[in-house]
């Protein structure tokens, strides 16, 4: 993660977790992200939709737009109404497991979600593509 | 054609990884005359000189030539003020009439050989030249012209015949465009990185595609490239923000050539497309205010024939001087604050709106955000190491490496989720 991306600050937290904490700028407006990663105990039985990677953004503020076609935020858990976490792939595809870096997943994910969420503001549109899933329950998602 | 090629850092920088530049490049595609349409205006004015020299006409025989002229000979041309897609091209016909010949008369004589010329639109006698006008809103402006006898190549007068004025107001004017032309094209060497890449983007918006792995020279004949130096889409970015400021004025707006000849002044290798855009809109403001300083109307004149003033019909006065150096100082505070300090795309919108209009810079940040967009949903993005994020343009069209700033980080394709509330 620091050869990657040297400006996130990393924080041990016990023995199987971590975050990560600092900036990322994907066009002109810098935010403050916020990552922690639970590793599993047992990675065969990981569950990825509860214990993935979660990212929020911690400044500037997210802001949402009622009634938009993708959501009032695209691409969220609601687990926090305030500061929700973002969703950066398809739990159900394998797209991401235990096996993968955060620095080759997670981080450019989480640029790819401000680039699109950026476009969505300043053009309406979210073309960053995706799906929606079914609510969650916001004790089972919070880490 | 000839290159300049930038190697000295071992590596030709992506013209647009700034996010700014690529907006600005979207913006500029927006305002040009789409591919395809000069190649038709030059069809277009050898089929109206050919009409002008029938044997019924009244100038039969004197017809020495047509050639482009203004924006049109340097490839700058942008929409016509207060349009977003009506283009103007600019062509001289040079005659073998009299020197001293009474301007009106010479402009009557043009406008006798072309009106009827069959298009769906009146031709019309204008002060300095004849516009024929087609449907698809391309207007050609013919200024007659006759060469000097001892003077450069294509020295030349105009003449100048308001249909209202007296005839002691009218004028012969001496003119050089085509020396002009020579000299901005001399003083402004395209870089081949960058005049590729805008190629590409521009082909992109017309979905005229040329494949990704393509080398240059199998890039088919009828779809010539369409190459561009930094400094000429900066120009025609300022005359789009120019053609802005002014949208609502009637009177005398800042001519185009007076800012092709501070562009060609101002050329640079090396620099970004903002940057450009800085440079020339500080260097003409920088001109504007020595001369109010002065207490003088600013006086411009074509650097290949010290007669041919630009600056003949404006600034009428030192408040229209100061008032264009104001704007563009805005300008290029503005773009210079920007790349400094933190925006979101949304605020550089609505600022974008201002300088280059609404229409057109809504259409280039979709464009930019469907771009980004599907590079993401195909993994072909590229990130920086302060988690910057942009598209490359096509390094195989080029052969070069990406920037050297760009991460080793691979983008991997994903699926975004989460609950839609």
């Amino acid at each position: 993660m620091r050869a990657s991306w040297p400006a996130l600050r990393a924080e041990r937290i016990d023995a199987r977790t971590a975050c990560w904490r600092g900036p990322l700028k994907p066009l002109l407006q810098t935010y403050e992200v916020h990552v922690v990663y639970r590793a599993p105990v047992i990675i065969e039985l990981i569950d990825p939709l509860r214990q993935q990677p979660r990212v929020r953004i911690l400044s500037p503020g997210l802001k949402q737009r009622r009634r938009d076609a993708e959501g009032d935020l695209p691409h969220v858990y609601w687990d926090d109404p305030n500061c929700p976490a973002l969703c950066l792939f398809d739990h159900e595809t394998g797209e991401w497991t235990p096996f993968h870096l955060l620095a080759d997943t997670t981080i450019p994910w989480t640029i790819d979600w401000l680039t699109c969420y950026e476009g969505w503001r300043a053009a309406g549109e979210w073309t960053g593509g995706g799906r929606h899933a079914a609510p969650l329950l916001s004790q089972e998602t919070r880490p | 054609m000839a290159y300049v090629t930038d190697k000295s850092a071992g590596f030709e920088r992506d013209p647009f990884l700034h996010p700014l530049d690529a907006i600005l490049a979207d913006i500029a595609i927006a305002v040009q005359l789409p591919p395809g349409l000069h190649a038709k205006a030059c069809e277009r004015y050898e089929a109206v000189r050919a009409y002008a020299e029938r044997p019924s006409s009244p100038l039969h025989g004197l017809i020495l030539r047509f050639y482009p002229q203004g924006s049109m000979a340097i490839d700058a041309t942008i929409s016509v003020r207060g349009t977003d897609d009506e283009y103007d091209l600019d062509v001289i016909a040079a005659l073998a009439v009299a020197l001293d010949a009474p301007p009106a008369e010479v402009l009557d004589l043009l406008y006798e050989a072309i009106v009827g010329y069959p298009t769906s639109q009146k031709v019309m006698r204008q002060t300095r030249c004849v516009t024929v006008r087609y449907t698809d809103r391309m207007h050609l402006d013919i200024t007659p012209a006759v060469r000097l006898p001892h003077g450069a190549e294509r020295e030349s007068i105009i003449f100048h015949a308001h249909p209202d004025d007296p005839p002691r107001h009218h004028l012969h004017v001496p003119m050089n465009a085509y020396g002009f032309a020579s000299w901005y094209l001399e003083r402004t060497p395209l870089e081949q990185r960058f005049a590729l890449a805008f190629d590409e983007r521009l082909r992109k918006a017309y979905g005229m595609e040329v494949r990704a792995d393509a080398e240059v020279d199998e890039v088919p004949d009828q779809v010539s490239l369409i190459t561009k130096s930094v400094t000429t889409v900066a120009l025609q970015l300022l005359k789009r923000f120019r053609n802005i400021a002014y949208a609502s004025s009637t009177g005398r707006i800042p001519p185009s050539v007076l800012m092709s000849r501070f562009a060609g002044h101002a050329a640079l290798t090396r620099l970004s497309l903002s940057d450009m855009v800085i440079r020339q809109a500080r260097l003409i403001a920088g001109e504007l205010r020595q001369a109010s300083q002065r207490r003088e109307n600013v006086i411009v004149v074509n650097p290949v024939f010290q007669r041919d003033c630009f600056t003949d019909r404006w600034p009428e006065n030192l408040s229209q001087q100061e008032e264009f150096a104001g704007k563009l100082a805005g300008l290029a505070d503005g773009l210079e604050y920007i790349k400094r300090h933190e925006t979101d795309l949304e605020s550089l919108r609505d600022w974008l709106r201002v300088q280059f209009g609404d229409y057109v810079v809504s259409g280039a940040i979709r464009r930019f955000n469907q771009r980004v967009g599907q590079a993401v949903q195909g993994g072909g993005t590229a990130y920086t190491s302060r988690g910057g994020l942009y598209v490359p343009s096509a390094p195989a069209l080029v052969g070069l490496g990406t920037a050297a700033s760009s991460r080793a980080v691979a983008a991997t394709g994903h699926t975004f989720r989460g609950e839609r509330r």
